[in-house]
């Protein structure tokens, strides 16, 4: 052991930074570099959202970076499935010849250019403009994480923005629907906790007994994909009790009336039938709804995966609308706070769709949520290529098996990233990707309003190259420019400071701390102006029939994969699948470090005694979780708190680890937003 | 209850209401403290299994840096030193010997072993962190401020919470009790309990880790009983065997080390440690029995050495005494001074005293017997049946038909099985261990409030 005390006579500087993961929290970090190594990741207190300190994905950087397993040269698959490495000529040779063949015959866009949300960044766009110059390319609409809660809030109020998280404190009455905050945006929690500390209620709502539900007040286990039922219930007792905002209705909302009769149709009794509620924690939620302001709903991710999330989500939001609680501290719909997506010319998620007026260059074509399927169906012309950063698609996207299917049918795969992922695995070539701290970029958020510097502080490590030298370097080879910097950190801090200077905001500053978005509201909506085509919240949404083709009030229908449909998949398969996120990981990542890995070795089933029971299973047993699609082996473990009839398994495990989750899940879309419905899946179990 | 602590003692504060269980201070002590693939602190936990009524709670420990640190009273090298100025306790690599015997004293589990080192470490209190100002890291690193560090005297809070199994050392360290309600689970959820997943005890002590020390107590009795059995006159010892057994038990009890070339550092804490004072006693034991052997020396010398070979017996039995579960506090029918006494009483042809010594250990196993299902614990039957075929049931048999050579194997078998027993069964309490006492009592008194059974068959 070292003693930690020993940094004397040692170079160390201290960084500003932030965390560019697919994430809430997104954590502002005082880095301390000794010796050109991580040696420490503190708090940054200027960001009040994270002030107390990035969460244990956040430190576990110091492994991260300088991990054994980190792709520190371009690898070529060799005949035998093994990976040899390469030199970088050799390897952009290779793209070279191939990108080239490929423009000629079939055509260019028989190249899929395929980026996720592995990390955040204004460099990530360089992807985009190289595959624009290269001639375009066939690439995904839609998005894996949350479109039918963007839409669903687009169409309501018409923006995604929300007060800022800190706001939180001031509110009398929390919800969190379908939100693990304890394991997902545990620095919300702390604004939980406080709000708490000063007499706040909490309800949570959730089929799983998760570590945020320990703090509520009021804890209502509705059946996985009734959440809207759960919430027209709720409506109709606020309308009938008249414990409705008339005033705030009557002058900025519109389709009340339509609403209330749509509200009316199911009888409270009904409703509890549908979601498996008694009809008590109904009249409980509603009791605390009409009579604590302010509340403020936090709706999670998890809960609009399912085909019928877009109105569920509007059906949820519609309790704020009818007691008035927006635009007001401590009230509001936190969803997504879009507040500092400032540089974003479309905004979400209408960036997500595909273009009304295809320019021919770009030709949006795949749905990011059936990859597998559409890739596999394209012919015009048919895919030949994919070039995969920032994603595993071969887990996180459904349907493993069609996706795996889709990439091995094409000639020639290229995927860029730090470790051998499930995807990687599946690659002709993988090249190398920085960290977060080889290249200075500047990122958003989602959940607060900052604008932050992730800082260039280490020498990207071995060959890797970031990924605007790579598409420098092959524009080069393939005769055209990008309007992008290449090695040079000058050249980089330069283009930043050029993106950055319309909104008089400065890297030095950046380099401080982080900075609130131009024009950040504090309390959002708080001037009561709403961008819908009616100026006034929508409650019956045009837009959403004619987008959509969808009943422009939030009506509550079954989703697709229900037990109660009478189609052949559901009765043959019982069980709700439940994938959520942990603490240990953001999706796939994070669980390959030996920190993380020594909390989260293997994946678990996670089953209630009951059900097991039925199955002859006994905690720690070996179980095959199957349907039509996939099947997973794992060890069971028994949790009480779980809903009957629901099985969940942490996402994100690696196919290596046995635990890939999306191979039981079905390539769909939800009903709005163009996302991923891979929640809407049934399952059975039996002893392996 | 314990006498109050320093002046300047430093503590930590945890909330058990702000904990998510999250392990970000697990994390920051590794990564702090450059620990290879381990963690001076420990988040364990209330109901995992998420049984009705009972809420999951986490608890959230390094070291205690105690008012009397039982650590530092155990530890025989006298690796352990307490700053009267902070109240720091802290564990010196250079003299530890890697015995692990601080594990079994510590109830917090604070003392861990770093493998590759092979040498206990422990939390420092980040002590170069506060040089500089800086609170420890885990405090500095926990997400939600669940937990704090400060003067003692200063701090808020209550002294105990759930996995605390107790105060006696007078830990320095405080708690913000938790606030909430027991949750209520909504019955259509179906979120009933059933009777099983209360949490797995990972036991500290266990045969396949300790069978080096099941050999060296139970050779180390043999030698003691051979001496003995000499110095009756009843037999004459070959000097080479008993050579060869002392270097096999000396061998055993310095391999098990982390650091054997530091073993003579074992015999620094007499004043306190029973371990010293076993491995003082028991050398003196050996030296003189050697001298015996190969010396004429005056016979007061040979029955001093078999006086101070019992005595070294008593120090092995207390040694164990940190680790006994109820049933055997008193006495443990494996006990090598009853093991010691057998075997000489055998030896020497003493049967009034074998029938005795035999009474009481079969009285003391059989109460054992007679405790541990009472407890919830497995008896082991098959063990017992095996133990008492040969240990009571075939020596006299042995003796009348196959000679006194094979009913001594019989003993001795009884005794090896015995004694595994005893490793098997010993216990020291833990933040888990008490965790899982503490959800076993919850459950049991919810369901007392429901008489129905509701809690069970929700």
């Amino acid at each position: 052991m070292v003693s930690p005390g020993a940094l004397q006579n040692k170079s160390m500087a201290v960084y500003t930074t932030a965390c560019p993961r697919n994430c809430y929290s997104t954590c502002a970090m005082r880095v301390e570099v000794v010796d050109g190594r991580l040696r420490r990741i503190q708090p940054h207190p200027d960001n009040r959202a994270t002030s107390e300190g990035p969460c244990l994905k956040g430190l576990s950087y110091v492994e991260r970076v300088v991990s054994p397993d980190r792709i520190l040269h371009p690898l070529k698959r060799r005949p035998d499935g093994t990976f040899g490495r390469i030199s970088w000529r050799e390897a952009l040779d290779l793209i070279t010849e191939r990108l080239e063949a490929y423009r000629h015959d079939p055509g260019s866009q028989s190249v899929l250019y395929y980026a996720a949300s592995g990390t955040k960044g204004l460099l990530n766009a360089a992807g985009s403009s190289f595959w624009r110059a290269y001639g375009g390319s066939t690439t995904t609409y839609g998005d894996l994480c949350w479109p039918a809660g963007l839409e669903a809030t687009r169409l309501t109020l018409g923006a995604n923005l929300h007060n800022a998280p800190w706001d939180l404190e001031n509110a009398s009455l929390i919800v969190l629907w379908g939100k693990n905050s304890a394991e997902t945006n545990i620095h919300q929690t702390t604004f939980v906790d406080r709000a708490i500390e000063k007499g706040a209620k909490l309800v949570v709502i959730d089929p799983r007994r998760t570590q945020t539900a320990e703090r509520a007040d009021l804890f209502i286990q509705p059946r996985p994909g009734t959440d809207g039922a759960l919430a027209l219930a709720v409506a109709r007792l606020l309308i009938e009790g008249g414990r409705v905002d008339r005033e705030f209705l009557g002058r900025h909302v519109l389709g009340f009336r339509r609403f209330r009769e749509v509200a009316l149709e199911i009888s409270l009794g009904e409703s509890a039938a549908i979601c498996e509620i008694p009809v008590s924690d109904i009249e409980r939620l509603a009791e605390a709804l009409g009579t604590l302001a302010p509340a403020t709903i936090c709706a999670g991710f998890g809960m609009q995966r399912y085909t019928n999330s877009g109105q569920t989500m509007r059906a949820i939001l519609a309790l704020l609308v009818l007691t008035g609680n927006l635009g007001k501290p401590g009230a509001g719909w936190q969803f997504a706070n879009l507040q500092s997506a400032v540089f974003d010319e479309v905004a979400d998620p209408i960036a997500f769709y595909p273009p009304e007026k295809p320019d021919g260059v770009a030709r949006v074509s795949i749905s990011t949520a059936r990859l597998g399927r559409d890739m596999l169906a394209a012919d015009d012309p048919p895919l030949k290529m994919a070039w995969v950063e920032r994603g595993n698609p071969v887990t996180q996207n459904p349907e493993t098996h069609r996706v795996i299917e889709a990439f091995r049918a094409l000639d020639f795969r290229v995927v860029v990233d730090q470790f051998l992922t499930d995807t990687a695995r599946e690659a002709d070539l993988v090249l190398p990707a920085k960290t977060m701290f080889e290249q200075t970029d500047v990122i958003g958020a989602y959940w607060h309003p900052y604008l932050q510097l992730k800082q260039k502080m280490l020498d990207p490590p071995g060959e890797v190259k970031t990924e605007t030298e790579v598409y420098q370097l092959l524009a080069g080879r393939l005769g055209f420019e990008i309007d992008f910097p290449g090695t040079d950190d000058a050249e980089v801090d330069a283009w930043l400071e050029r993106k950055l200077a319309r909104f008089d905001i400065t890297l030095d500053q950046l380099r401080e701390g982080p900075v609130l978005a131009p024009g950040h509201q504090e309390i959002a909506f708080a001037d009561l102006r709403f961008p819908t085509p009616s100026g006034k919240i929508e409650l019956y949404s045009e837009d959403a029939a004619e987008r959509w083709d969808a009943d422009p009030l939030p009506r509550f229908a079954e989703s697709e994969e229900s037990p109660r449909r009478a189609t052949s998949t559901a009765s043959r398969y019982p069980l709700y699948f439940m994938t959520p996120n942990t603490k240990n990981r953001i999706h796939s990542q994070f669980n390959n470090l030996a920190m993380i890995r020594r909390l989260s070795d293997r994946p678990l089933a996670m089953i209630h005694p009951r059900d097991a029971r039925e199955r002859g299973v006994v905690d720690g047993d070996k179980v095959r979780i199957f349907n039509d699609r996939g099947s997973l082996e794992l060890e069971a473990s028994f949790d009480h708190g779980l809903r009957r009839g629901c099985v969940a398994v942490t996402n994100g495990w690696w196919m290596t680890d046995g635990g890939a989750v999306n191979v039981c899940s079905q390539g769909r879309e939800t009903d709005m937003g163009h996302g991923a419905a891979f929640h809407d899946n049934l399952v059975d179990f039996e002893k392996a | 209850m314990t006498a109050p602590q320093s002046a300047g003692q430093k503590a930590f504060l945890f909330d058990l209401n702000r904990c998510t269980g999250c392990q970000a201070c697990e994390v920051a002590c590794t990564i702090e403290n450059q620990l290879d693939g381990f963690s001076w602190r420990q988040v364990t936990s209330l109901n995992e299994a998420h049984h009705a009524g009972v809420s999951t709670i986490h608890l959230s420990l390094a070291c205690n840096h105690c008012e009397e640190p039982p650590c530092m009273e155990h530890c025989p090298a006298l690796a352990y030193d307490k700053d009267p100025a902070t109240g720091l306790v802290s564990l010196d690599a250079q003299r530890c010997i890697g015995c692990g015997y601080c594990s079994w004293a510590c109830p917090y589990d604070a003392p861990k072993l770093d493998d590759s080192a092979g040498v206990m470490t422990k939390c420092t209190f980040c002590a170069h962190r506060q040089a500089e100002g800086l609170e420890p890291a885990c405090v500095e690193q926990c997400p939600t401020g669940a937990l704090g560090f400060g003067d003692l005297a200063e701090l808020p809070g209550v002294e105990l919470a759930p996995g605390m199994p107790t105060l006696e050392p007078g830990p320095s360290i405080r708690f913000v009790p938790w606030r909430r309600e027991e949750p209520g689970c909504s019955e259509a959820s179906g979120t009933g309990n059933g009777n099983v997943g209360l949490g797995k005890r990972r036991r500290k002590i266990s045969l396949r880790s300790e069978w080096p020390l099941v050999a060296f107590t139970l050779i180390a009795a043999a030698l003691v009983a051979v001496h003995t059995a000499s110095v009756a006159g009843a037999l004459v010892i070959w000097p080479p065997a008993f050579l060869a057994a002392t270097a096999i038990a000396m061998g055993l009890s310095t391999l098990h080390l982390g650091k054997p070339l530091r073993a003579w550092r074992a015999m620094l804490n007499v004043r306190r440690s029973w371990l010293s004072r076993e491995i003082v006693l028991f050398s003196a034991f050996l030296g003189i029995a050697m001298l015996c052997l190969l010396a004429p020396v005056p016979p007061w010398l040979h029955w001093g050495a078999a006086a101070l070979g019992f005595a070294a017996l008593f120090a092995v039995d207390r040694v164990y005494d940190i680790a006994r579960p109820p049933e055997s506090r008193l006495a443990h029918s494996a006990d090598v001074l009853l093991t010691g006494a057998l075997l000489a009483s055998v030896l020497s042809g003493a049967m009034l005293i074998v029938a005795a010594v035999a009474a009481v250990k079969l009285g003391l196993y059989l109460f054992r017997k007679i405790s541990r299902p009472r407890r919830g614990l497995d008896p082991r039957w098959s063990w017992s049946a095996l133990r008492a075929g040969f240990g009571f049931a075939a020596p006299l048999p042995a003796l009348v038909t196959a000679g006194p050579a094979w009913a001594l194997a019989a003993i001795a078998i009884g005794e090896l099985i015995d004694r595994c027993e005893l490793y098997e069964e010993q216990e020291v309490p833990t933040p888990r261990g008490q965790m899982v006492v503490e959800l076993q009592q919850r459950l049991a008194s919810r369901r007392g409030a429901q008489p129905d059974g509701a809690a069970m068959e929700a």
